[in-house]
């Protein structure tokens, strides 16, 4: 019922931080993707970031730049995580993170000009490519199950899926380059 | 020249795609690592690269949805809304999750504004955090009133995450956090099974769901067809001859089989029986009070909890066999810990360095909380015992040092104990053997229970160091977590003692940082072996 009782001691506290994080959700996410490398890696690490974040939430000043603040915590939480996984011991080393961390941020104002570019790219796929991309990204879709699906080599298939990721990424880039 | 331009682009990309799907070899990373290092066009190029593939999943999120929507693909007709909602609400799952840590964090913060700050863990953080980020759980218990289950063995904890699966209530009433927001309130008797962070599935019971804007699509089933929650309150009554459903505020879909899904909104409720077409009805609230009143019933049950602790307090501060029993009831900012074990004079009251007071179990429960590295609770215990018996309850808010000590002894002789927690979420007693100076540790340690799950909860632990009988048992909640033979039969002298935290010696300067980081609220010390009943009363 509406009138029930609200679980947090201060709603308004944990519903400002969920809005701040929730806005700057995507570009945390794009921070850390390039540090990491892959999606899972870089979702885990940006939930462990948030417990820590709302830890934290107290010394965050109210109207200052949220993402300027998380990212900090964000990049520590990177790489932390890093020293950890021993599940895939190739990562970016502390230099190379240094110098993601300090250039990033700047270019993540063409990040919403890449999604969009994207939305348009895609159109000039055809159909069965989409199928394949969808299928890829949806589920993490292990190939080889795919391919015996689909009747096709693996390879064949993942050299596809390559051309595929590389075209768009051109498309891309021709479509937000700054003479463009 | 350019010297950005001394690479393939198409090498590039290959290695981008290699490195993001998981299966570059080390030659390659090597490569790809010094091509970014070197070249800032290629960290452009690795930068835009990502951006593309988030893109590239979005845009997949967004076929998934429109491919469903269209009907002649759509597998089940009864599955698609709900796997809809998922398909748009992914990016949301990792919020979902932190909502629930939130829930938790939050809990451990319902306490008195004067006597704490927001900060749960004050740990530096440069230490490293062991917090797995993976959760099999959908839901959390976050409240309950008189709770009574099925099978009293696995019934959940207060604040306890909860796995998919069924809960049978034999009475009482729960309250149900999903991580993907929504509040269902319960009232026994009633089956239901959680399914996801969105979705239940319910035979019996009475519920009071409160369904916010980022849970919307939350999804009630039954066996006479699913209420799917287009946001706000509805109330879900199955235990009355005529089940019904009551909208109370927002909008729901009725899903029954061999009918048209139908749609009720603020004010509407209706019948919703399993062959029969749904019946129109006013909606009314009449049935769902207990939703209402919970707040006051969760604090009469709080108080008469405190109550009964405080009966059975009176009754084991009496057993000869307790030397050391701290309530942590002791007057308002004290920085002393009262020992009422009545025959426990020879135990000095503990000290307190450091920490601040809080509320524990209960809201007139007090409690001490241990934040920094200095805050402790000094102790002394005379004479040598071959048995003892350890006993507290703790809520524990992180593992962010190597061991925290639960109690131990300064330094390390002969006859020291060093109950703890180890950084994996073990615990460990360790029993100093052999004398000086080649004393060692003989380490008792018990599988891994403090999973971050259970942060924020509030646990029961004991250890029985047994030389009589020739064992170490280990409980948790009540009930025995494991056993161990005796390595090195030695009479323990724990002497000086910590609650909290351990001084290896006093005259050394780098002292090593044992902090526990959580509240105690009670910690009791036998010279003697509780038996395994003796313990379960102790933690009920």
């Amino acid at each position: 019922m509406s009138d029930a009782p609200q679980p947090a001691p201060d709603p308004g506290l944990s519903e400002q931080f969920i809005t701040l994080l929730n806005g700057a959700h995507g570009r945390l996410l794009g921070f850390l993707l390039v540090m990491l490398g892959n999606r899972a890696d870089a979702e885990d690490v940006l939930q462990r970031a948030s417990l820590t974040l709302w830890r934290k939430f107290g010394d965050f000043t109210p109207g200052s730049d949220f993402f300027a603040w998380a990212s900090s915590f964000a990049f520590y939480e990177a790489k932390n995580f890093q020293r950890m996984a021993l599940r895939s011991p190739l990562h970016f080393d502390d230099e190379l993170l240094q110098r993601f961390a300090e250039e990033r941020p700047a270019d993540l104002h063409h990040r919403e000009q890449r999604l969009a570019a994207l939305e348009r790219c895609i159109e000039e796929v055809e159909p069965q490519g989409r199928d394949l991309v969808r299928e890829f990204y949806l589920k993490n879709v292990d190939l080889a199950v795919l391919a015996e699906r689909l009747g096709r080599a693996p390879q064949t298939l993942y050299n596809k899926l390559n051309t595929l990721r590389r075209l768009l990424a051109d498309c891309v880039n021709r479509k937000t380059a700054p003479e463009a | 020249m350019n010297p950005d331009l001394n690479f393939d682009s198409a090498e590039l990309h290959r290695l981008f795609m290699a490195k993001a799907d998981g299966h570059i070899t080390a030659e390659d990373h090597e490569r790809l690592s010094q091509m970014l290092k070197t070249s800032a066009e290629a960290r452009r190029q690795w930068y835009a690269f990502q951006d593309v593939e988030s893109a590239l999943f979005s845009w997949s999120q967004q076929e998934l949805q429109r491919v469903e929507e269209e009907p002649a693909l759509t597998a089940t007709v009864a599955t698609a809304p709900t796997r809809l909602v998922r398909a748009r609400l992914t990016w949301l799952l990792p919020l979902a999750a932190l909502l629930a840590i939130l829930v938790m964090v939050v809990n451990v913060m319902r306490q008195p504004a004067h006597l704490t700050t927001p900060k749960v863990v004050t740990a530096p953080l440069t230490d490293e955090d062991e917090n797995e980020a993976t959760t099999t759980s959908v839901a959390l218990l976050t409240r309950g009133v008189n709770l009574e289950w099925v099978d009293a063995q696995s019934s959940p904890a207060l604040n306890a995450p909860l796995s998919p699966g069924w809960l049978k209530l034999k009475a009482g009433i729960a309250e149900l956090e999903f991580y993907q927001g929504a509040r269902l309130v319960v009232e026994g008797p009633a089956e239901i099974k959680l399914v996801s962070a969105g979705e239940a599935y319910c035979v019996s019971g009475r519920f009071s769901a409160h369904v916010p804007p980022q849970a919307r699509g939350f999804r009630l089933g039954t066996p006479n067809g699913d209420v799917v929650d287009l946001g706000t309150d509805f109330g879900l009554d199955l235990n009355s001859a005529t089940p019904e459903v009551h909208v109370f505020k927002g909008e729901v879909e009725l899903h029954q089989p061999e009918a048209q899904v139908r749609m009720l909104t603020t004010g509407e409720a209706a019948g919703f029986e399993k062959s029969t077409p749904a019946r129109a009805l006013p909606a009314s609230d009449e049935a769902f009070a207990f939703s209402r009143d919970l707040d006051a019933r969760m604090s009469e049950s709080q108080r008469q909890s405190l109550v009964r602790w405080e009966e059975q307090g009176r009754q084991w501060n009496l057993d000869p066999r307790l030397k050391l029993r701290l309530d942590f009831q002791d007057p308002q900012g004290s920085r002393s810990l009262k020992n009422s074990a009545a025959l426990g004079q020879e135990v000095a009251p503990g000290t307190i360095v450091g920490c601040i007071w809080t509320q524990g179990r209960w809201p007139e429960k007090k409690a001490l909380q241990f934040r920094s590295v200095s805050d402790r609770v000094r102790l002394g215990l005379p004479g040598a015992h071959r048995q003892i018996t350890m006993a507290t309850w703790v809520q524990l808010h992180g593992l962010n040092v190597r061991q925290s000590s639960l109690c131990m002894s300064q330094g390390i002789n002969e006859g020291h104990m060093h109950w703890q927690i180890l950084h994996d979420g073990s615990l460990c007693l360790g029993v100093g053997s052999g004398t000086s100076p080649n004393v060692r540790s003989d380490d008792y340690i018990t599988p891994v229970i403090f999973t971050p799950e259970r942060f924020g909860q509030w646990v029961h632990l004991a250890v029985v160091y047994d030389l009589a009988g020739g064992e170490v048992t280990f409980y948790l909640n009540g009930g025995i977590l494991s056993k161990h033979p005796v390595q090195t039969p030695t009479e323990l002298a724990p002497t000086i003692m910590e609650l909290g935290n351990w001084t290896p010696s006093p005259d050394k300067r780098q002292q090593p940082v044992r902090n526990f980081a959580g509240c105690m609220d009670e910690f009791s010390l036998y010279t003697a072996a509780l038996r395994p009943d003796e313990i379960r009363a102790l933690a009920e």
